[in-house]
């Protein structure tokens, strides 16, 4: 695994230093969605200079409009919306990357493995990673996390499940068509074992696969992290998270304050338009199928 | 198709749908039971009961048995149309009565979603393609990359709060107004209401439909509008498309038939978009109100009613699978490739 993140760190180095200065059609796309990016992980880094309140007590009067007070108003408890939006950006961050790095350390060496060694065994993945892959991820992620309980770490397990067959497919089918390329066959004949071959051969060359799975895959986690929290599966309260807080204010979207659900909702979508930006221009350049 | 006609290739590829049930029923089976957490005592939660009621509890969720009788029982069962009972609130009705009564709602709004996610994906992907490398072209990307990271309930309640409360033209939760009755014959209140030939309730079922199905739709458009652009530039840019234009046919004609050959790639995306749209469907079902099985299912994870939870589950796993049978035959009769 250690050696999958250095392929996917080495190839994201590279394609960064290549982008932001180059002048490739696409290139506002990789800036915009880093620079996005960039912005949300520094505020959940920077949380507690940032936020001006604490966000799990009262502050304020419930229902306060936006105001240089409460730049975003507070919610229904008295709560600074602001503050939970900056405290709610860690959750989504951690739980999606962990969820992310579950997925990958489990779905990249059995693609590798699957597509290297091929036979009943790749057989037999395949069907299963089909089936998973054609199933709904949000309801998948629903069935696992409603037996394990609301907790951030149990969501990320959840989602984990969900993208496995994702980084599966995707390592599979490239290792098919590297394996019988001049280099691999080289390695072959020297008698190399064939789990240096996937490893140090194989897996350094899916660096830029695996990049963009991942800042696809990110973008729609967040999706479902948030439609998870949304349907009360991933925090309880009073832990700030962006798509609970959007259900908690539903009732009184159309009563007119719409602060309480406007600003979580817009950061979901704007963190998962970040790495859906990047991961699209890269795709892009590299010019592989988009998944899911 | 080898001589052998289509009627074969349905045939083996209804079969293989087995495999595929199996595999999914085991992957809900097996990942609702592994995990850590006992069911059972999530249902109770905080609340104090005796050892006898928890021990009728586990026997009602069909708990009670060693896992590999409840696996066969159960697939037994679900093959028969029995997808146990709900645990709580009321506890000891089947589950198959809320999904007979519930499922129609949400096909009613999938397959709406799923016109309007065609429809928009159609018409952006075109232009993108027609006017490729414009300004037209880039803010259609932008638009297929907005609509796919959109927050289903976030972008719902801006709707609602836009056609509902500020223009006041559509109502914001439901599937029909309080009150209207419908004779149930489909469960699809759009349908039913053509049939009995209920013009206000045919009303009443549009207008609720609306906002929802267009939430859902614009959300899933975007993954299209990519995909028919990409392939009608390539098929635009094939030599018979050049013949067209020489022998002088009209520039919307040469479109339609760009978009007949562009085809075969969209049908197999919208067989892999429909199961997103189930998951998207619960999504849209909460923020609506709309009385679906995604409804179902959130209501049913409050109480935390693992039986109910899992019957649905597998439920959507088997319709899954009967979408992807359908889609593949579509596929086939599209493409004379097709071999089995």
């Amino acid at each position: 695994m250690a050696l999958a993140s250095k392929a996917v760190a080495g190839a994201a180095y590279r394609l960064m230093k290549k982008y932001i200065g180059s002048n490739e059609p696409g290139k506002w796309m990789f800036r915009a969605g880093f620079a996005i990016v960039l912005f949300f992980v520094l505020i959940a880094l920077l949380a507690p200079v940032i936020a001006p309140y604490d966000p799990t007590v009262k502050v304020g009067d419930p229902f306060e409009p936006p105001s240089l007070e409460y730049l975003m108003g507070t919610n229904k408890i008295g709560q600074d919306v602001f503050s939970r939006i900056v405290w709610g950006a860690r959750i989504v961050l951690y739980v999606v990357f962990m969820a992310t790095i579950i997925s990958m350390s489990i779905g990249v060496p059995l693609g590798l493995i699957s597509g290297y060694y091929g036979g009943p065994l790749d057989r037999v993945l395949s069907m299963i990673m089909d089936s998973m892959y054609a199933f709904p991820a949000l309801i998948l992620a629903i069935a696992i996390a409603a037996v394990l309980g609301p907790s951030p770490t149990n969501t990320a397990i959840a989602i984990a499940f969900v993208y496995v067959p994702t980084y599966y497919r995707m390592v599979r089918g490239q290792t098919l068509s590297i394996k019988n390329t001049l280099f691999v066959d080289a390695a072959r004949a020297l008698g190399i074992p064939d789990k240096t071959i996937m490893y140090k051969y194989i897996l350094p060359n899916l660096g830029h696969t695996i990049l963009v799975v991942f800042t696809l895959s990110v973008s729609d986690a967040i999706l479902t992290e948030a439609g998870l929290s949304y349907l009360g599966l991933s925090v309880t309260p009073p832990t700030p998270d962006w798509g609970y807080d959007l259900r908690a204010g539903q009732p009184f979207f159309l009563n007119g304050y719409w602060w309480l659900s406007f600003f979580p909702g817009l950061m979901v979508m704007l963190l998962a338009m970040g790495f859906a930006l990047i991961g699209e221009s890269l795709s892009e350049r590299l010019s592989l199928a988009k998944p899911r | 198709m080898s001589g052998r006609g289509l009627g074969y290739y349905i045939l083996i590829r209804a079969l293989m749908i087995i495999p595929t049930v199996l595999i999914l029923y085991t992957l809900v089976f097996v990942l609702l039971r592994l995990l850590p957490g006992d069911p059972i005592l999530a249902v109770v939660g905080t609340k104090h009961i005796s050892a006898e009621q928890l021990e009728h509890l586990r026997k009602l969720a069909g708990l009670d048995k060693p896992p590999y009788v409840q696996y066969f029982e159960y697939l037994w069962n679900v093959l028969h149309g029995d997808f146990g009972v709900t645990l709580a609130m009321p506890m000891g009705k089947p589950v198959k009565d809320y999904i007979f009564l519930k499922f129609p709602a949400t096909l009613e709004l999938t397959i709406a979603s799923f016109i309007v996610s065609v429809f928009l994906g159609l018409l952006t992907g075109t232009i993108a393609a027609v006017k490729r490398g414009t300004w037209i072209d880039s803010a259609m990307r932008l638009y297929s990359i907005i609509a796919y990271t959109l927050f289903i309930p976030w972008f719902g309640l801006i709707l609602q709060y836009i056609f509902g409360l500020k223009l006041k033209v559509l109502p914001t939760s439901g599937r029909i107004d309080p009150g209207m009755y419908i004779e149930w014959i489909t469960g699809l209140y759009v349908l039913d209401s053509i049939l009995t030939g209920n013009l206000q309730a045919f009303i009443s079922a549009i207008s609720h439909l609306i906002l929802p199905s267009i939430t859902l739709g614009i959300v899933l458009s975007g993954a299209y509008t990519r995909l028919v652009r990409n392939n009608l530039v390539d098929v635009l840019s094939m030599d018979f498309i050049r013949s067209y234009y020489a022998r002088g046919l009209s520039k919307y004609k040469i479109i339609w038939y760009g978009l007949k050959n562009a085809f075969i790639p969209i049908v197999t995306l919208m067989g892999l978009q429909f199961a997103i749209l189930l998951g998207g469907a619960i999504l849209t079902e909460t923020t609506f109100n709309w009385p679906g099985i995604g409804t179902f299912i959130v209501d049913r994870i409050d109480y935390r009613d693992y039986n109910s939870i899992q019957g649905a589950i597998i439920f959507f796993a088997f319709f899954v699978s009967v979408i992807s049978l359908i889609v593949d035959v579509i596929y086939a009769l599209l493409d004379p490739r097709v071999k089995y």
